[in-house]
Parts: C-alpha cells; sequence; structure tokens
C-alpha cells in the first residue's frame, strides 16, 4: 500500500486516540483564542435585557443527559443574566432528566447570587412532552389554571413571585431550549395566537438550541419569530462572554477548536491520498 | 361513587387507593361491557367518528371568529379542561414503554438467555432509581434519601446518558473522514461549506483569519464572518424552502390522519 | 450500614466514581464489544426507566390527579380509565379498544395541525417576500435578498415532482435547487459535527476535571 493509499486508510482507533488528545490537551493547558460573539447571540442578550422587571422569563427546558453539554451551559448562561439584572424566571421542564439539571443548575445559581425559590425563580414542574399542544392551548389564558402547583405541590397563589402572574401578558421573555425541534409548536400555538394591536408577537421568543438542529433556527431569526438564538456550546461560550463570566463552555471553546481543525486535516489527508491515487490510476 | 359518595377529604391515603380502585374496577367495567357490546361491524366507524369529533374541536376552535376583546369563542374554555384531561392521560401512557422493557428483561432473565446477567442488572437498576426516587421525595427531610439520589441520578442517568450521545463524537470523525471525498462538483461544494462553517464557527477561525481587517469589506472574509453570512443567507433560504416541502406535507399527513384515511397500525385487519 | 449517606463528601466521592466508571465502560465500545459496555448500557436502561416512572408519579400525576381525586374532584378516576385503555395494546382479543384512545389523542393533534400550518408559516412566507429595489436599501442588502430569492425557489423547484423535470426550463432551476441543497447540508454538516464535539467535550471534562482534577 503506498502513501496515498495509506492516506485513505487510517485507522479508526488512531483517529479516535487523535482525537482524544486533541480535546484533553487544551483542557489540561489552556488555549486562549477569541470568541466572537455573533448577531444571533447577541440578540438572546438583548432580549432578556430589555424585558420589563416586572415580567417574568419562561425557561423552558427540553433536553436531558444527553446534551447536557450544550444546552446546560445554555440555560446556566440564561439563569444567570436574569439573577444579575434581578429578573424573575419560571423553569418549565419537558424532559425529566432537563428538569432535574435545570433545576440544581439554578439553585447554584441562586446560591451565587443570593436569590431565593418562590420569590427569583419558581419551578413549574416537569410536563410530559406529550401534552405540549395542549398544554400551550391552555396556558396563555390562564397559567394559575393549567398549572395550579408548582414542582413541589405549592399552590400558585401561595407563591410570591407568581401572585401576579396570571396570562402570557405577565410573561416578559420565553426561551426555549431544546435538543429537539418543537419551536414551531412553541410559535404556532403561543406566538402565533397572541399578538398585540399591531400584528407583532406579544412574547419576545429566544431559542436555545443544539448545535445539530440551530440551522433550521435561523429560518424563524429571519421571519421575526425568534429574537435571538444560541448555537450549542459555542453560542453558550459567547453568552459567557456578553456575561463576562466564564463558564464550562468558554473552557471548552479551545477544545472545540482543535477538534474541529482535527477533522479538517484528516478529511484533507484522505482527499489528498484520493486525488493523488485516482490520478496514479489514470497515469 | 366510592370516591364520590363514601370517601371524604382528609381520609387515609390507602382510603382514597381503595377508592380509586373501586371506581375504576366499577365504571371501568361499565364501559368495557358498552365497548363490547358494540358490534365488531360499528367498531371501525365509532373509532373514526370519535377520532373526527377530537380533531374536530381544535379546528372548529381555530376557524370560529373569536371576541375581538377577549380573543376567545364558545369553544375556547374547552381548550383548558382537555388540556389539562390529556396531561394525566398522556402520563399513564408512560407504562407502555416500561411494560415492553420490564417484558423483554424479564423474559431473558426467567430464561437464562446469554447475557441474563444484564437484564439482572437492569432490573437492579431500575428499582433502585425508582426506589431512591420516591424514597428522596415522600422523605423530604432525610439528606442519606437526598444523597442517594443524587447518587444515582448524576452517577448512573446523568453520566451514562450523556457518554452515549458522546460516542457519535467518534464516530462521526471517522464517518467524516471516510465519506468525504471530493467526488463530485456538488461534493465539493458541499465540503467547501462544511469547512467554511466548522472552522468559522469556533475560536480558531477567527484566529486564523485575524489579519484580516476587521472593517471595510475585506472583513466578509474573516472565517467567523463568511460562517455567519452562510448560515443566515444561502443556508437560510435553503431551510427555508426545505421547510415550506416539510410543511406542506405534514399538513396533508394531517388531514388524512384526522379523517382516518391514512392506512397504518388501526386498520390494517379486523377489529 | 448507610450511615455513609448522609456524608455527602463520600457520596459527592462515590458519584464521581459511578459516573467515571460508567463512562469508560460506555467508551471501551469504541475498540470493540464487551462486557463491561453490555452491563454498563443495561445499567443505564433501567435507572433511567426507574427514573421515568418516579417523575412522572412525582411531578405530573400525583399533583394533577391523585391530589385532585383526594381533594374530592372524584371525576378525575375517569382519567386513569382513558390511560388504561392504551394497556389493551397487548390484547389480541381487544386491541381495538386501544385504538380508541389512540384514535382519540392523534384526532386532537390533527385538529390542531391547521392552527400549527397558519401559526407558523404565515409569517414565514410574508418574511420570504424580500425587497430588492426601494429606500433604504443597500447594495449588500439587496444581493442578500436576491440569493435569497434564488435559493428558495431553486430549492422549492427540486422539491416540485408532480410534473416531470424534462425540460431545460424544469430541469435548469431543480439542478440549482440540488447544488444549494449540497450548500445547506454542508453547513449544516459543519453544525452536526460541533454540536457532537461538544457533547465529546463534555464527557472529557468530566473525566480530566471532576474526576482525575488535572484540567482546569
Amino acid at each position: 500500500m503506498n502513501i496515498f493509499e495509506r492516506l485513505q486508510h487510517i485507522d479508526r482507533r488512531i483517529m479516535y486516540a487523535l482525537l482524544v488528545v486533541a480535546i484533553a490537551a487544551p483542557l489540561i493547558w489552556r488555549i486562549n483564542l477569541p470568541v466572537v460573539v455573533t448577531p444571533a447571540v447577541r440578540g438572546v442578550y438583548d432580549t432578556f435585557d430589555k424585558m420589563p422587571a416586572d415580567k417574568i422569563a419562561l425557561i423552558v427546558v427540553y433536553w436531558g443527559a444527553g446534551t447536557v453539554a450544550e444546552t446546560g451551559p445554555e440555560t446556566a448562561a440564561m439563569m444567570r443574566q436574569l439573577f444579575m439584572q434581578n429578573k424573575k424566571f419560571a423553569l418549565l421542564p419537558f424532559d425529566p432528566q432537563g428538569s432535574k439539571f435545570a433545576t440544581d443548575s439554578a439553585k447554584a445559581l441562586a446560591k451565587e447570587y443570593g436569590k431565593k425559590y418562590g420569590i427569583d425563580w419558581v419551578h413549574w414542574g416537569y410536563q410530559p412532552i406529550s401534552n405540549l399542544v395542549p398544554l400551550l392551548q391552555s396556558f396563555p389564558g390562564n397559567i394559575k389554571g393549567t398549572f395550579r402547583t408548582d414542582a413541589y405541590g405549592t399552590p400558585m397563589d401561595k407563591i410570591p413571585m407568581m401572585r401576579n402572574v396570571n396570562t402570557l401578558r405577565d410573561i416578559g421573555v420565553v426561551a426555549d431550549i431544546t435538543s429537539s425541534g418543537e419551536l414551531d409548536t412553541w410559535i404556532a400555538y403561543v406566538q402565533a395566537t397572541y399578538r398585540d394591536a399591531k400584528g407583532r408577537y406579544r412574547v419576545p421568543m429566544v431559542y436555545g438550541p443544539t448545535a445539530i438542529i440551530a440551522p433550521e433556527g435561523f429560518n424563524a431569526l429571519d421571519a421575526g419569530q425568534i429574537q435571538g438564538m444560541l448555537m450549542g456550546m459555542k453560542g453558550a461560550a459567547e453568552y459567557e462572554k456578553l456575561l463576562s463570566a466564564e463558564g464550562f463552555a468558554t473552557r471548552a471553546a479551545g477544545a472545540l477548536s482543535t477538534s474541529h481543525l482535527l477533522i479538517v486535516v484528516l478529511i484533507i489527508l484522505g482527499n489528498i491520498g484520493y486525488v493523488m491515487s485516482r490520478r496514479r490510476g489514470e497515469g | 361513587m366510592f370516591t364520590r359518595y363514601l370517601i371524604k377529604p382528609g381520609a387515609p391515603q390507602w382510603l382514597w387507593v381503595l377508592g380509586v380502585i373501586g371506581d375504576f374496577l366499577l365504571f371501568g367495567g361499565i364501559l368495557f361491557a358498552f365497548l363490547q357490546a358494540i358490534p365488531a361491524r360499528f367498531r371501525r366507524p365509532f373509532i373514526v367518528t370519535l377520532t373526527f369529533l377530537a380533531g374536530l374541536i381544535y379546528s372548529v376552535e381555530f376557524f370560529w371568529p373569536a371576541d375581538p376583546k377577549t380573543q376567545m369563542n364558545f369553544l375556547t374554555p374547552l381548550r383548558l379542561k382537555l388540556g389539562e384531561a390529556t396531561k394525566v392521560v398522556y402520563a399513564f401512557a408512560l407504562g407502555l414503554g416500561t411494560y415492553n422493557l420490564i417484558r423483554f428483561h424479564g423474559s431473558n432473565l426467567i430464561r437464562k438467555r446469554p447475557g441474563w446477567h444484564n437484564n439482572l442488572a437492569f432490573f437492579i437498576s431500575f428499582a433502585a432509581m425508582m426506589g431512591v426516587g420516591f424514597w428522596a421525595y415522600y422523605a423530604p427531610s432525610s439528606k442519606a434519601a437526598a444523597n442517594a439520589y443524587n447518587m444515582l441520578f448524576e452517577g448512573i442517568v446523568g453520566a451514562l446518558g450523556a457518554t452515549m450521545f458522546s460516542t457519535i463524537g467518534f464516530y462521526i470523525v471517522s464517518a467524516a473522514y471516510r465519506a468525504f471525498r471530493i467526488r463530485s462538483g456538488e461534493a465539493t461544494l458541499m465540503l467547501l461549506a462544511a469547512f467554511i462553517v466548522m472552522l468559522g464557527q469556533v475560536p480558531v477561525g477567527a484566529y486564523l483569519t485575524s489579519g484580516i481587517p476587521s472593517g471595510g469589506v475585506l472583513r466578509n472574509l474573516r472565517l467567523e464572518n463568511l460562517s455567519y453570512w452562510i448560515l443566515s443567507q444561502p443556508n437560510m433560504a435553503a431551510q427555508r424552502g426545505i421547510w415550506f416541502g416539510i410543511e406542506i406535507g405534514a399538513l396533508a399527513m394531517a388531514l388524512r390522519q384526522w379523517l382516518s384515511l391514512e392506512r397504518g397500525s388501526f386498520f390494517e385487519r379486523e377489529l | 450500614m448507610f450511615d455513609w449517606l448522609s456524608d455527602s463528601h463520600v457520596t459527592t466521592t462515590v458519584t464521581m466514581w459511578i459516573g467515571a466508571l460508567g463512562t469508560l465502560a460506555i467508551y471501551s465500545i469504541l475498540y470493540k464489544e464487551n462486557p463491561a459496555y453490555r452491563l454498563a448500557e443495561h445499567i443505564f436502561i433501567g435507572a433511567a426507566a426507574g427514573y421515568g416512572i418516579f417523575i412522572t408519579w412525582s411531578e405530573t400525576l400525583k399533583p394533577a390527579w391523585w391530589d385532585q381525586i383526594t381533594k374530592g374532584n372524584w371525576y378525575w378516576v375517569f382519567a386513569l380509565i382513558a390511560g388504561a385503555m392504551f394497556y389493551f395494546i397487548y390484547s389480541k382479543r381487544y386491541v381495538w379498544i386501544s385504538r380508541i384512545i389512540f384514535g382519540t389523542l392523534m384526532g386532537l393533534i390533527a385538529g390542531g395541525a391547521f392552527k400549527a400550518f397558519v401559526g407558523v408559516n404565515v409569517d414565514r412566507i410574508s418574511a420570504s417576500f424580500k425587497p430588492i429595489a426601494g429606500k433604504g436599501l443597500n447594495a449588500v442588502e439587496i444581493a442578500n435578498n436576491l440569493l435569497f430569492i434564488v435559493v428558495l425557489l431553486a430549492v422549492m423547484a427540486y422539491f416540485f415532482f408532480s410534473f416531470e423535470h424534462k425540460t431545460p426550463l424544469r430541469r435548469a432551476p431543480a439542478q440549482l435547487g440540488r447544488w444549494c441543497l449540497m450548500f445547506a447540508f454542508g453547513a449544516m454538516f459543519g453544525f452536526t459535527v460541533m454540536a457532537r464535539m461538544s457533547l465529546l467535550i463534555g464527557r472529557i471534562y468530566f473525566l480530566l476535571h471532576d474526576w482525575l482534577h488535572i484540567a482546569r
């Protein structure tokens, strides 16, 4: 086998080993590379920034353990901005694992910023995803009728921050953080249904998908259906830069760079082998 | 009847359990007898009618004019009640998947098929996670319960779940290496877009083209700007085109489901 | 025997080790199929299923159903009857009863499709009519909008299968649409790689930072 044929058949175990090294090295010896904030991420920050303080944000969690590395930092960064700016939020998880991860994250951040459950944040309780459509059709008009109690069984009326939160008008921003594509369900049943007098969506919405479904989010971003979007872990790193709060995403950005570089190099090597082999074959 | 007339709020939990079981058997039995009384030839029309009526609620509610002040029509209050009811009904469906798992693993364990110890491990971890969860829930002041719950959730569900998904990262490297060959113009174009986005979306892309001025026309050649332009312009347009196609197909499929025109698991055999 | 469970330091350490050993067991599949991977896989499936049961009860069924019944709202028993109908799917003789509940729920979802279609697409359709001339538009915006229109129409032409792409007038836009799709798929692949690498980085970070303490 000549060199060009070898380049086309690199053993996968060598590639796996190289990948582990490419990821581990920047995590052990920090690489500081510039994180550039994209307009989509800036949109998320600005949307939360402009949210009136008398309204609450609704953070919808639809992700589980499988995507915690991407959606976990996204969720944490959003909660961090809200706590930093003394704004309140409610967690609405549609995944049982995400419910626990997001709650743990909220508790840790609440401790960091001196925030209290029931006053600064609340958990509306895990809802099965199969009930998404009926739920979206009922809660905008009557939040307390739909979610009678929080996740811990406390009636909503007894939770201080929920006293004046009754309908969608009392929600300032909806943040959909997800590993699957149910953004359009929110747009259809909430955004498009509830508009202001000028026909604009009543509630701004921001999107926090995993990177796999992020390209589809540009569709909604262009149509004005969402005001901002985080794109996976890299988006979370950009967001952390805006908040001047380094988290896991920022630390991992270097490893993301080296792993991508490795894949590009491997593909180039494979193609060099392919092209040269073809030329030799044709010759 | 039991829970309505015989048991009052404040009664012990075990009495409520008995009452619910009694009502379930009573009303469930009546419903079962009624359904069994339906002749076989009327079963399909019965299901088709129910499916149609269920869909009619939401579709009429959408098309019926709403009061401009309240944004509601006469069917809107039904939405709230349906939302609550279906939430609970859907939750009961969780048992379907769990039953399948128990049946599969139980069968392997009972028959001592090769690898039966893995099936035993399944049942142990199933019982442990569920048991610890309920322990932590019903004994909220117990530190041991909370620690045990966190231990199993973070150590098994969280860690292994994330690891399962992350193994795809390895496979994608070897798959990309083997599959991405510039065999044609289209493949080359695809590869070019992939390279620009892969490098432009990570900090190394900004570093590689940091020598290009960040102002003026030339800034568009910086990898991070080029990548974002690709995503927000040509990619977005293509996504929009794909999306319209998908949506029209989805609407047609929904119509077929609503009108029970779709051949599938419902009616491929006699009811 | 279980006193150590009350000590958070001990349980945190045990959690770390369970997670780390489980992670390495799962990754062992990358070398080849082995018993450690199979065991870890089964343990995960069991724990995830058990967790799902617990969380469904504690966060949905108990507050929304059981507590309602014990407060005197007896009619919620009918939700149990409706939910029980799902399980007739396992009976060959009475499977048709499960079709009732499946059909009803699917009818509800299908009935909402009109709203979903209009709600999502009206704004996207109107946003697709981009201006290519007029005040306030600079050359870059005009060029981007023109590109958008061309790509959108080409991609839609590619998916238009009602007529065969025989004539050059039908074939050319479809061919251009194909090229545009390949370009978009390349961009999507770039993001797919980023997503998978992110998940992998998360796990390796856990091993190096949380478990071995050699990453910062």
